[in-house]
């Protein structure tokens, strides 16, 4: 997106248009999510970050005017949110399962360099320093991945879930739209569905 | 040792190699004790702005094929392959701007919608129910089995202690037609997933020392332990024995193979009229030929390609179009017919199976191989 048309939305959305920003939406959802799922590994958790990410502006709005690249402003915003998550991961199981129940493990068969050797040796002198307690923990969550599975798998086949996914992420962003603004809500999924 | 790697280096491995999907359970293990350290704090965030970086370039690059980035997807002609990737996620609910600019030719219009949880319960003694119109709750009562109908379309069988104790084994099918799915919960606790035009045979209890299944078509099975009971999957060419597993197996007739995947335990796959059986590790893939007996293959799988269909997505990896429209006539119940050469390029990618026929086929349009005309039920395929 070109920067004049984002300094154009960001100035209506300043002024409490929802339409634009429904549009700046939509024109940099696909990006951050893209860029954020590489991180967390679960569309979910990255529809929720995105999510975030978007309220996050919506509430700073009146101040958005002053944002000369908001692109890097965007995704400044979806790298520190990510981070955070991945923080939250490290010590909170049910966010590590997440991430791991969502992580295919790619096998691209890597040559045996010398760099790869030292990097393994490297490895394992690491994980030997790692506390027994926090390597409970991951297997811990490991072996929850399995269970946790079952769940979204049972879920996974009804149309009906797709549904209340989408309701669900789209729930904080209504929230705060109507919150402000005081539409109703059928309103705004009309809006939200139809440009 | 002198060289040795030093910790910026491995810190940059490890996080790209996470990044990319490469990294082990181990390597995982160690990535989330150092963050919990607050030590990969600047490797993420070096590593982050070059995907940042990397996500500009890939967003002019949607630019300059003039399509709105609107679903995330870009293409990538290699040699004689075409490559879409789609990402499905909420936001493709965000607009329908693909379908207002709809360039597939659709003559009578009909909406074509997916598939669903549609499928036909056939009791022992010939009833018949159809399980999409019937109300949640208890739907028969055979012998001491009770059969309920759950939400989110699901069946469940189970033992009722206070039912007419039977030795009598009494089977019950249950069958979805093209455009429907379903899943089942058995007597023993073991989940099934019944695909489009597949069907599933088994007895309401499982009495025999040996739990016995018949299929057609695709299932994905979660069999419920049991060192005693053996489960056995039966199907036209081959015979699968397990004890407690996660696999799913295409039988289609209209495909060139059976194919099982062995996710998780393992399985034991006899081809039927032969003596070859072959033991599967979970990540692999035994297929079968329908024409040639011989043909008993067993390799890597993509996992997750296999059970795209449970999770609600196609994904197809180097497909033909032929492949791809099978999925596509099974799970929106439409005819496909070709007209003039048969396009011959491969497509890969992945997109929601909950979409509307006329995206999915818009999308494969786009890489410029192939063109679809809609008319009523039925699809030609142009190139």
């Amino acid at each position: 997106m070109a920067l004049k048309d984002d300094q154009f939305l960001l100035s209506k959305i300043s002024e409490n248009d929802y339409e634009a920003f429904s549009e700046l939406f939509d024109s940099y959802n696909p990006a951050i999510n893209r860029f954020v799922i590489k991180f967390v590994k679960s569309s979910e958790v990255a529809e929720d970050l995105s999510q975030e990410i978007f309220l996050k502006i919506w509430e700073k709005r009146t101040q958005l005017t002053s944002i000369n690249e908001f692109r890097s402003y965007i995704f400044t915003l979806a790298k520190n949110h990510t981070l955070n998550f991945l923080r939250r991961a490290a010590i909170e199981n049910l966010a590590k399962t997440e991430i791991l129940s969502n992580y295919h493990y790619e096998n691209n068969s890597v040559e045996e360099t010398l760099q790869t050797k030292q990097y393994f040796s490297y490895l394992s002198d690491l994980l030997k320093t790692l506390s027994p307690q926090s390597r409970e923990v991951f297997r811990l969550c490991r072996q929850e991945k399995r269970t946790y599975n079952q769940v979204s798998e049972k879920l996974g086949i009804s149309s009906n879930t797709v549904k209340k996914h989408m309701v669900k992420s789209m729930k904080l962003i209504k929230y705060a739209i109507e919150r402000d603004l005081g539409i109703s809500f059928s309103l705004i999924i009309y809006l939200l569905f139809s440009f | 040792m002198g060289n040795k790697m030093n910790e910026k280096e491995f810190y940059e491995n490890l996080v790209n190699r996470y990044s990319k999907n490469e990294a082990t359970e181990e390597e995982l293990e160690v990535l989330f004790g150092l963050i919990q350290n607050g030590l990969l704090d600047d490797t993420l965030k070096a590593i982050m702005d070059k995907e940042i970086i990397y996500e500009e370039l890939h967003q002019s690059e949607d630019k300059s094929n003039k399509i709105k980035p609107l679903f995330t997807w870009y293409r990538v002609i290699a040699a004689a392959s075409v490559i879409f990737i789609l990402s499905f996620g909420a936001y493709f609910f965000f607009n329908n701007t693909l379908s207002e600019s709809k360039n597939i030719e659709n003559i009578v219009s009909n909406n074509i919608i997916p598939g669903g949880n549609r499928a036909i319960l056939t009791l022992d003694d010939g009833t018949t129910i159809i399980l999409d119109s019937a109300e949640n709750g208890m739907l028969a009562n055979q012998g001491n089995v009770v059969v309920r109908k759950s939400e989110n379309g699901q069946i469940v069988y189970n033992f009722s202690k206070s039912g007419v104790i039977s030795k009598e084994i009494k089977y019950n099918t249950i069958t979805t037609p093209r455009g429907g799915q379903y899943q089942i919960i058995l007597e023993d606790g073991s989940k099934i997933w019944l695909n489009a035009s597949s069907s599933i045979r088994f007895p309401t209890a499982f009495t025999d020392d040996e739990r016995n299944v018949e299929i057609t078509g695709e299932a994905y099975f979660e069999i419920a332990k049991n060192k005693l009971k053996p489960f056995i999957v039966n199907t036209d060419l081959q015979k699968i024995e397990v004890l407690g597993t996660h696999f799913n197996v295409n039988s289609y007739d209209d495909e060139a193979f059976i194919k099982t995947t062995l996710l998780e335990g393992s399985v034991k796959v006899s081809q039927s009229g032969t003596s070859y059986s072959k033991i599967l590790k979970p990540g692999q893939q035994s297929k079968i030929s329908f024409k040639s007996k011989h043909d008993f293959i067993i390799g890597d799988a993509n996992v997750e390609e296999a059970i795209a269909w449970k999770e609600g997505y196609f994904m197809f990896e180097e497909e033909n179009i032929q492949s791809i429209m099978r999925k596509i006539s099974r799970w929106y119940n439409v005819d496909i017919q070709y007209e003039g050469k048969i396009p011959n390029k491969q497509f890969g990618g992945s997109i929601s199976k909950f979409k509307n026929v006329e995206d999915l086929l818009e999308i494969l349009e786009l890489t410029g191989s192939v063109h679809f005309k809609i008319e009523g039920r039925r699809i030609t395929v142009m190139s």
